[in-house]
């Protein structure tokens, strides 16, 4: 195996994969009522990946549809059925370009419940919280 | 052989970001010699093209294997998870978690550079963002923690945990690991059993001043994890090792 340097590549900025996995953890909050975490102001990029169908069969049940269907619709990428659809290679394409394919490349993630405010620089999200809020 | 990433992606960010050192190269060549264990318990179902006969898209097929979670804790530089991405494929989601932006960009550029597909970085300490969404889902969780054992001072000067009112978290964060060097190996340790998948594997670097043998004892009898130590070397004074914890078996 050889690799090359980076030039010719692109960055990683925050997938709205890993925007399905982060929540509030502010000392007190209830992170499963606030979850999924608002976006707002968001910059979005779309970046061409290779389709796997295996792949993303296996990352269906790792996802939280719910919040995944709630992110979507207040982004305007589009209306998701309330349960899951059966995985055709359709729906698999479509989730591929919704979780790997959409990135945040600025913005912030708010709680609806604390209003903690979570900023999104350079496609890299600071989940960091300050000591007294531990 | 995985040959060792291309770091040439990191020298823009040095001295800031912790260079690969005789810890990290340890690091790898443990997680290469369990390449076998990674391999085939991470692996994804084979693809279409790559069985005999092609298999068709079906609804109520459930997936063989679920796609692999892997997540490095502190990556630093990014060359365990480039070198990881190496070993297991790039048919998994590979997430490095760091609370130094430096070291947030510097994972994210070694990534991009030695084409790891699916990566994303997270600013954060520890898992905390992540762990009610990770929980039972990590199947390869690695750690390169802080072992160093220091005083309160360096360690208050290294802005440990949650400390983003100090100030942006600097190199010291890197290695700067309190009393017995085990002040953030301990706080992550009861949160491992929780994160990992039924086939998951923790891999922890040590230093022999964190006394592997009591972390391997509290493993069983707290933390519900079955220790093992995997790998160890002796680099100039440190006497270093990689351990891996699972889950206890029931056989
Ligand atoms: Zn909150």
């Amino acid at each position: 195996m050889r690799y090359f340097s980076l030039s010719a590549t692109r960055v990683n900025t925050e997938r709205l994969l890993t925007h399905n996995m982060l929540q509030c953890h502010v000392k007190n909050c209830r992170p499963n009522e606030s979850f999924p975490l608002t976006i707002k102001d968001p910059e979005l990029e779309r970046t061409e990946a290779e389709f796997n169908p295996d792949f993303m069969r296996g990352l269906v049940p790792k996802l939280d549809w719910t919040a995944l269907r709630k992110t979507a619709g207040a982004l305007g990428l589009g209306d998701l059925p309330a349960e899951m659809p059966e995985a055709t290679d359709e729906f698999l394409q479509m989730l591929h370009a919704l979780v790997l394919e959409t990135r945040v490349v600025s913005g912030s993630m708010v709680c609806d419940v604390c209003h903690h405010v979570f900023p999104i620089t350079n496609g890299i999200p600071n989940m960091l919280l300050q000591a007294d809020e531990v | 052989m995985i040959p060792t990433p291309d770091l040439a992606a990191l020298k823009p960010f040095l001295p800031d970001v912790y260079d690969p050192a005789e810890d990290t190269f340890l690091l790898l060549d443990a997680l290469e010699g369990d390449a076998d264990a990674l391999r085939t318990r991470h692996a994804p179902s084979p693809s279409p093209a790559a069985a005999e006969t092609p298999t068709p898209l079906k609804a109520s097929t459930a997936p063989l294997v679920t796609t692999p979670f892997i997540v490095e804790i502190g990556p630093g530089s990014g060359c365990v998870l480039a070198f990881l991405a190496a070993l297991v494929g790039c048919n998994a989601v590979y997430w490095g978690v760091d609370m130094n932006p430096k070291a947030c960009a510097a994972t994210r550029a070694v990534a991009a550079a030695n084409r790891v597909r699916h990566s994303d970085v997270v600013m954060g300490d520890l898992t905390a963002a992540m762990a009610a969404r990770l929980c039972g889902q990590v199947d390869v969780l690695v750690f390169n923690p802080p072992y160093v054992p220091t005083d309160d001072e360096e360690l208050a000067a290294a802005a440990p945990a949650g400390a983003a009112d100090s100030g942006p978290v600097g190199i010291a964060a890197a290695w700067a690991g309190g009393v017995a060097g085990r002040v953030v190996i301990d706080r992550l340790m009861p949160q491992v059993k929780a994160l990992l998948s039924p086939r998951g594997a923790f891999y922890l670097v040590v230093v022999r001043e964190n006394r592997p043998d009591e972390l391997a004892r509290l493993a069983r009898e707290q933390w519900g994890l079955r220790p093992r130590m995997l790998m160890e070397r002796k680099a100039g004074y440190e006497g270093l090792g990689v351990m891996k914890f699972e889950h206890v078996s029931d056989e």
